[in-house]
């Protein structure tokens, strides 16, 4: 069952997908995320990666996105507490 | 998406996730992700999460214990050459933000102020541990019992190991040289033995929920996501997410991240010239 994006509380996990890179086969990565405060900067930066990788049209679970990560991917998360806010 | 059950531990996890992004930020550490990805890579899916289980039983809720006992400054410091220190990848992140949330009643947390204190296990010698031992043997009030002592020593000495996860290709170890300037406490002082007084046998199902009992070091998304869906007391799965696009300008939050990177980078550099900002 979806859940809106604007239920999306403090605290909660995102899983999502950050590359489609074969370059690391056979080790699915994925990405994950933890949402800060309500309708401030931290959240809204989340919802926007999330939306990225929605828009990308992968269907199915947050599982069934995580997909292999590229290097180009990460290199593009250059700090790991960006996770929970500002990229 | 997956929301944890305990209001309270959700709370404190964002909480402190937002402190440290806006004031203790962390690198990214590739050789970590490596390691991690290594890691699950030579497991098949029915075993992942059974050796992140064993391993948090190990080592994953020593270093939790450690990270919880730093939680007011750096989570990983700056090396004693005042640069960048390890970082952090995604998972190993989330993890240790509920983790730490989980453990603020029963871990003390070292002074942010003291700018030359380090929580670090790595290095202890062996007449720290003897220290230790001692005490145990005296029943000192607030040290650990024999379990606990017996399990911290396990755990430091997997730190000193080359490949205490079997990765066979990427190796771990940090000489144990010890500089004047800097004070090394062991991260097992911290733990708060009069709250709960053995470490072995805590609640930890209770502390950080049964999902967050994985070792962050080595937890990678996928892992964790199914630990924590296993974990249907203390998670649960939200589903998909969906809904209105309605972002905020990306613009403004590029720079704003910027911003943000750029004060941490300021007061790191105070930190390590021993100013508190």
């Amino acid at each position: 069952m979806p859940v809106d994006i604007a239920q999306v509380e403090p605290g909660d996990l995102i899983f999502t997908y950050t590359g489609a890179d074969l370059s690391m086969a056979g080790t699915p990565t994925g990405h994950v995320m933890i949402a800060g405060e309500r309708d401030k900067l931290d959240v809204v930066t989340q919802i926007h990666q999330v939306r990225r990788s929605m828009q990308n049209d992968f269907p199915g679970t947050a599982r069934e996105r995580l997909i292999p990560n590229s290097a180009k991917s990460r290199e593009s998360q250059p700090r790991a507490s960006a996770c929970c806010g500002a990229m | 998406m997956l929301r944890c059950n305990v209001e309270e531990l959700r709370g404190r996890a964002a909480k402190l996730a937002l402190r440290i992004e806006r004031w203790f930020q962390l690198d990214f550490a590739e050789d970590r992700i490596a390691a991690a990805t290594i890691f699950e890579s030579k497991r098949d899916a029915g075993t992942v999460l059974t050796d992140l289980r064993k391993h948090f039983d190990e080592t994953g809720k020593f270093r939790a214990i450690k990270y919880a006992a730093r939680r007011n400054s750096f989570l990983c410091y700056p090396d004693e050459k005042g640069r960048h220190g390890n970082g952090m990848f995604c998972s190993m992140f989330v993890v240790l933000c509920y983790q730490i949330a989980g453990l603020e009643d029963y871990v003390k947390a070292a002074p942010h102020t003291d700018t030359l204190l380090r929580i670090s296990d790595k290095k202890m010698r062996p007449k720290d541990f003897k220290q230790i031992e001692k005490d145990v043997v005296k029943g000192k009030p607030g040290s650990c019992d024999r379990t606990d002592f017996t399990g911290y020593h396990a755990y430091t000495e997997k730190l000193r190991e080359d490949d205490p996860y079997q990765l066979g290709s990427v190796a771990e170890n940090e000489p144990g040289k010890r500089r004047s300037k800097f004070e090394y406490r062991p991260s097992i002082d911290y733990w708060d033995f009069s709250k709960c007084p053995s470490i072995a046998t805590a609640n930890w199902a209770g502390i950080v929920t049964a999902g967050m009992m994985v070792d962050s070091k080595i937890v990678m998304p996928r892992g964790l996501y199914d630990s924590l869906v296993a974990d249907g007391a203390g998670w649960t799965d939200m589903g998909d997410l969906t809904g209105k696009q309605d972002f905020e300008d990306l613009a403004f939050i590029t720079q704003r991240a910027k911003e943000l990177a750029a004060e941490s980078e300021v007061r790191r550099q105070s930190w390590v010239r021993g100013r508190v900002v």
